[in-house]
């Protein structure tokens, strides 16, 4: 799937892909691609810009870790992140019963 | 562990590229460095050798200039878009500016940490009720 189609949507699986917990970049980048069946596969270095953003508004907080002889860079859902997200989710539930209700064929009656 | 030269040299493409202060550049590149090792580290425990390794974690964290580009792209809009999360732009019965016209709105709020995103991921906190925008929102 084309980076172009995720447009608009990739802040929201970000949030999702840390609401179990913090994680490093790779990591969610994996979460996403794992998470899609392998539909979002992006190139790694482009979740860094997106999470910068989240991180100056204040919806994930990045952190350094000493890990493995080494810094860390490691991301957490701020409290707003997760306010964000819960909204995220509704607003995605009722764009893509609307979606599917218009898109997906209406069953027809069964005719013997 | 810094990731060697491969690394060093990926990393000096995407700073030719960025534009934006000395710090925040240094901050941003650190980032990515980070990310790469970790990048390398999932490619070597899937028993790829330190080298492939390193140039599989290049390939895949993709081409220098748009990294660069995004992060730039990311720097402007923060800079274009009030953020509530700063608290900046929130008092009580306050307004909140958005240039985006589909986030137009008004907080009636004072919480500052309510994260709400003009632009990222749209404002859709309860307590931000979406209103018709005042005359002064024309710009």
């Amino acid at each position: 799937m084309r980076a172009e189609t995720l447009k608009g949507h990739l802040d929201g699986l970000l949030l999702a892909c840390l609401e179990a917990g913090p994680r490093h970049g790779y990591a969610i980048m994996e979460a996403l691609r794992a998470g899609s069946g392998g539909q979002f596969d992006l190139p790694t270095g482009t979740v860094y810009p997106a999470l910068r953003r989240l991180e100056r508004a204040g919806l994930i907080r990045g952190t350094w870790s000493q890990a493995g002889g080494r810094q860390r860079r490691v991301y957490e859902l701020t409290p707003a992140g997760r306010r964000v997200l819960a909204a995220e989710r509704g607003t995605w539930r009722e764009f893509s019963a609307a979606v599917t209700a218009l898109l997906e064929p209406a069953p027809r009656p069964v005719t013997p | 562990m810094t990731g060697g030269p491969p690394i060093d040299a990926y990393l000096r493409q995407v700073a030719a590229t960025m534009p934006g202060p000395a710090r925040a550049r240094r901050d941003i590149l650190a980032e990515l460095r980070s990310g790469l090792l970790d990048t390398i580290d999932a490619h070597r425990s899937a028993g790829l050798p330190a080298g492939a390794a390193a140039v599989a974690a290049i390939t895949e964290f993709g081409d220098p200039r748009q990294i660069a580009g995004a992060f730039e792209r990311a720097a402007r809009r923060a800079r274009s878009l009030p953020s509530c999360a700063t608290g900046e732009h929130v008092t009580v019965g306050g307004r909140h500016q958005a240039r985006s016209r589909k986030l137009r709105h008004t907080h009636m709020t004072a919480d500052s940490a309510l994260g709400c995103q003009h632009g990222v991921v749209g404002c859709g906190t309860s307590a931000c009720e979406r209103r018709r925008p005042p005359a002064d929102w024309s710009r």
